[in-house]
């Protein structure tokens, strides 16, 4: 691995790491969230969940050209991050994608070490409200959005790319369009819409959180629009809606483990959204109201 | 204290060496006492300090009591004010550390003016890099120890409450919504 300067710009991801499989690493499920919507539910709470996984054997695993996907819990509680980020940059990893909230990164020197450890290191930074109100709720918490975007001003600083990921609730679906403006002038090259997975505190408060589907389409539609305007990847639950530059493929990690396997009733929610996905892609030239 | 001369007038005179007992040890004394006397600081000479005190009932016995007193009370200033001297840097110390304490945890603005360098990058003064669990659990722990005192308000309690774990209590979150969407799905 040659080391870069922070000032060198990282190569953006390209067209062709869409083929590139995904390798993903959980390190851990510690997280300085406590998001309404969270998955891993339990499995944060037990014991060990602060300890990292074997993830020195994870990366040994990495084949030249995968792309690798650190997980948690948030991965930038663990110290080693930067190490492994090296780890599998040395493997040959075509990309380096973690999973983060981005709060640790409003430290602008956290923000360098990351950038410094690979210059094929992406992040997928979570945001989950246009404003601090809507966000912190969504986290539970206060003072989370302004470390966030901090981070996102400072990984955007270091030329680190990153893809913004929203988790669509009842709280947000209304603002999406916001949200894909908030991402980009942060600097974001990508946004993924994510509908609540049905894990975890999810399934159990999933009357709270899944919105109805036919009242989130035209916000839905409305936010694709604004993100093609402004020349953003959109990529809705695992679909990409559009990508004219490539971006999406490389910036998002996906879910990582969960709680428990889905239950049924939960599964037929999840379906319904990924159905808006199938729409919102078939009108992604109209904006929000042709969609409804 | 080199001399004591009692006066017929009432009036008792000391001289202190300033070697000894330095003038602020002397002043301490001297305000210590001011409630049962009338007390006169004057140069007695090079590094010499007099001073005249007589108490307010009059009393001859009680003016030689207080200026036994005032003796007493010189040498404990003298000692206690090179204790401080001696402790100066731990007091200053703890004393800004329980300021910054109060003060809470820097802003983003400040995060923004602290020198950044390399060696910083795994600093964390706002306790990001804790877990949620981590970093609340602790805060839980205090409240319900400020529960037991009774000087303890409700209000004090509830603003020190931190944000409901995410299995803790579904309604907690609840009102928390930047949206009231019950009604949307």
């Amino acid at each position: 691995m040659v080391p870069v300067s922070p000032a060198a710009p990282a190569p953006p991801p390209t067209p062709g790491e869409s083929r590139a499989s995904r390798r993903a690493v959980t390190v851990g499920f510690a997280c300085n969230n406590a998001c309404v919507f969270c998955a891993q539910g339990e499995r944060r709470a037990s014991p060990g969940a602060g300890a990292p996984a074997d993830v020195a054997a994870l990366i040994a695993a990495v084949e030249p050209g995968e792309v690798v996907a650190f997980l948690g819990g948030e991965p930038t509680l663990a110290a080693d991050l930067p190490a492994w980020i090296r780890a599998a940059a040395a493997r040959g990893a075509a990309r380096v994608v973690v999973q983060t909230n981005g709060r640790r990164l409003a430290y602008r020197a956290y923000a360098r070490a990351l950038a410094e450890a690979s210059p094929r290191l992406a992040l997928d930074v979570s945001l989950h409200g246009a404003t601090a109100a809507m966000h912190d709720y969504h986290t539970g918490v206060p003072g989370s959005f302004a470390q966030t975007v901090q981070g996102l001003r400072h990984a955007r600083a270091e030329r680190l790319p990153f893809g913004v990921t929203t988790v669509v609730t009842r709280s947000s679906f209304r603002h999406l369009a916001e949200i894909v403006r908030v991402a980009h002038a942060a600097g974001a090259a990508a946004v993924h819409l994510a509908p609540v997975e049905p894990f975890g505190h999810a399934a159990r408060t999933a009357s709270r959180l899944v919105p109805a589907p036919e009242m989130v389409l035209p916000h839905l539609g409305r936010a694709v629009a604004e993100a093609q305007r402004l020349g953003l990847a959109v990529q809705i639950g695992d679909r990409v809606v559009s990508d004219p530059t490539g971006a999406a493929a490389g910036l998002f990690a996906g879910l990582g483990e969960v709680e428990a396997p889905p239950r049924e009733a939960s599964v037929k929610k999840k379906v319904s959204l990924v159905m808006i996905a199938d729409q919102g892609r078939a009108g992604e030239h109209g904006n929000g109201d042709e969609l409804a | 204290m080199s001399e004591t001369t009692m006066f017929d007038d009432g009036w008792v005179a000391l001289e202190f060496d300033e070697e000894l007992y330095p003038r602020d040890a002397i002043h301490g004394a001297a305000y210590v006492l001011i409630d049962r006397c009338y007390l006169h600081l004057e140069r007695a000479g090079e590094k010499r300090i007099r001073v005249r005190l007589r108490t307010k009932t009059g009393s001859a016995a009680d003016t030689r009591a207080c200026a036994g007193d005032f003796g007493n009370e010189a040498l404990g200033q003298a000692w206690r004010r090179q204790l401080a001297a001696d402790n100066r840097v731990l007091i200053e110390a703890t004393t800004a550390r329980g300021l910054a304490g109060a003060a809470g945890p820097p802003g983003l603005d400040d995060l923004l003016a602290m020198d950044i360098g390399d060696d910083t990058a795994f600093d964390d003064p706002l306790g990001i890099a804790m877990s949620w669990e981590e970093k609340y659990t602790k805060k839980k722990g205090d409240k319900a120890a400020r529960e037991d005192a009774p000087a303890t308000t409700a209000t004090e309690a509830e603003a020190a409450a931190p944000p409901a774990a995410p299995d803790a209590s579904a309604p907690a979150l609840a009102p928390a919504s930047p949206d009231s969407d019950e009604k949307a799905g």
